[in-house]
């Protein structure tokens, strides 16, 4: 048959009630617009919660815990091996939180394909000493390029520049709430002592704020030689690896490999935070609910439409069908009327979605917690685009599925008899 | 470890919740970090009886009976003293004591016994109990 035809015949059938038409398409703008714009936000607030912690934890961790030895000397004695022991007091061991043969390891790390880069870091409890008073607090030992890298260091420091941490010597960057406590400026100096008594001025060249203000108030960054300096301990004194793999999901088996091949304890980034997963999913999952409900409720909004418009072109179905177009011809009318209402509204839609979105990420958001970030954050997934046109086909097909049906079944003789 | 270059002994550390228990002549397995998965001998030789105030533990001194090959001055050690060997003792898993020394016996009937070693695992049955006998776990 020709489509030309039907083609023209739907456009002017559109066209003749262009006002019914055109509530009928903003319908499905209308969703698509907040489908888009919801899941859009949705998404970018996902991605910065996730974020807040995700981009700052390492996906394996390599360190030495300090706890009891599972195996005691009793218990491998070839004598009392069968027999039960029991021991009185099991006292913790592990004097050594360094890392046995780092380098070795750091290079093994670095050549596994599934790893995308790893840290070293250095953690160690000190005092700021300011006047008479003692701040007790954590200096972080830290390489400032890796970091910045895999931990977006960079994103977290807000005064002073972190690379300065590597350029200056016996430099520092220091936490805001040490450095309110301390009355610091960037330049000054402050002393740092640790536990075993060593003592080193540091030149403050920058301040760090992570967003979790328990943590500003004792953390600090120096550099990894710094840091050493600061403990008196060798250039292969490094007490934790930080490692970030190509993909996020092989994290527990890649963590259960090095444990035993390294001979140091590893954690994965699913034990250390396996709350987070659940969190995204469940905002996800709400998201595109609403959104297809929005959808679903614009698809009725065409049915009704549609069922209108065939009772009052009763008389031009029948003469339509009398010169001769058959039923199914009237049915792709119909439905030639759906689709384009569909994909009229529903690509305006799109249109109307993203520059929702860009308004929405232009709304300022200040907080203390997250300094770098000065606006609602919005996901432009072009994933989100897909689906939302897929959907608007889809519900505005089912929409003028029935109407159409109705009327490819009209019998003209009744009709003209009717009249 | 401390000495001179051919003959060492083990300085060790020990609680003072247990230092009472710790005899001269008590045999020493010890582990050390060089040697790893390795078992050594030693037996307590002395006992320093002024107690370290800081960390609150009595330095106690072994000497080797079965030497490992090498050994240099302050390697680290881990050591388990033998305070006392026990052939065929009877013991129960910790769970199946009700209180301090009640069991359960298969006719639901509670029965008191006498308990000597504990941990958290198991528990040692001196009195009160046969070995044919079958006790209940308790409910929890």
């Amino acid at each position: 048959m020709n489509y030309l035809l039907i083609a023209d015949i739907a456009k002017s059938l559109l066209l003749a009630r262009w006002r019914q038409s055109l509530v009928a398409a903003i319908g499905v703008t209308f969703s698509i617009t907040m489908f888009i714009a919801l899941l859009g936000f949705m998404n970018g607030l996902n991605d910065l919660l996730d974020g807040l912690i995700l981009n700052r934890t390492p996906h394996v961790r390599l360190f030495n815990e300090i706890k009891p030895s599972l195996e005691q000397p009793v218990n491998l004695s070839d004598e009392f091996k069968g027999g039960y022991n029991f021991i009185r007091s099991v006292k913790s061991s592990g004097s050594r939180p360094e890392i046995y043969n780092s380098a070795a390891i750091m290079q093994a790390i670095s050549a596994d394909p599934r790893v995308r880069g790893f840290a070293p870091k250095i953690t160690s409890p000190v005092l700021y000493n300011a006047g008479t008073i003692d701040i007790t607090g954590t200096v972080s030992g830290i390489d400032v390029v890796a970091e910045s890298d895999l931990f977006f260091f960079k994103d977290y420091v807000t005064a002073g520049e972190p690379l300065d941490l590597k350029n200056v010597g016996n430099s520092i960057v220091l936490g805001k709430g040490v450095a309110d406590k301390l009355l610091a400026e960037i330049g000054d100096v402050v002393q740092v002592t640790t536990s075993k008594g060593g003592r080193l001025p540091l030149k403050v060249v920058g301040f760090f704020q992570s967003g979790i203000q328990e943590l500003d108030k004792v953390q600090s960054y120096a550099s990894i030689s710094t840091a050493q300096k600061l403990l008196g301990k060798p250039n292969n004194y490094i007490t934790d690896i930080q490692v970030k793999l190509t993909d996020l999901q092989m994290a527990p088996a890649v963590a259960r490999e090095y444990a035993q091949r390294f001979g140091a304890d590893a954690e994965d980034i699913q034990t250390a935070n396996s709350q987070f997963e659940t969190g995204s999913f469940v905002r996800t999952l709400i998201s595109y609910v609403v959104g297809i409900t929005l959808l679903i409720v614009a698809g009725f909004g065409i049915y009704n439409i549609l069922n209108m418009m065939i009772y009052e072109k009763m008389d031009t179905i029948a003469i339509l069908k009398a010169t001769g177009f058959s039923g199914g011809d009237v049915r792709k009318i119909f439905l030639g009327i759906a689709l384009s209402i569909g994909l009229l509204g529903g690509l305006l839609g799109l249109v109307l979605g993203f520059s929702l979105s860009l308004l929405i990420d232009q709304i300022p958001f200040n907080t203390a917690a997250l300094p770098t970030v000065k606006t609602y954050p919005v996901n432009y997934n072009p994933y989100f685009y897909v689906i939302g046109i897929v959907f608007a086909l889809l519900t505005t097909y089912l929409a003028g599925y029935f109407p159409a049906r109705k009327a490819s079944k009209i019998d003209p003789v009744i009709i003209i008899r009717g009249k | 470890m401390v000495g001179d270059a051919a003959d060492f002994v083990a300085e060790l550390q020990v609680d003072e919740n247990d230092i009472v228990r710790i005899q001269k002549g008590q045999r020493v397995l010890l582990t050390l970090d060089s040697y790893k998965g390795q078992v050594f001998e030693a037996v307590v030789s002395r006992i320093d009886p002024i107690m370290n105030e800081v960390s609150r533990t009595f330095s106690i001194e072994a000497e080797f009976t079965d030497r490992p090959p090498v050994l240099y001055p302050n390697l680290t050690t881990e050591a388990n003293i033998l305070i006392r060997v026990k052939e065929n003792a009877m013991t129960i898993p910790r769970s199946y004591l009700v209180g301090d020394s009640l069991v359960i016996m298969e006719n639901k009937e509670p029965r008191k016994v006498v308990t000597g070693l504990k941990d958290y695992l198991k528990v040692e049955i001196t009195e009160g109990l046969n070995k044919d006998e079958t006790i209940l776990q308790p409910n929890q």
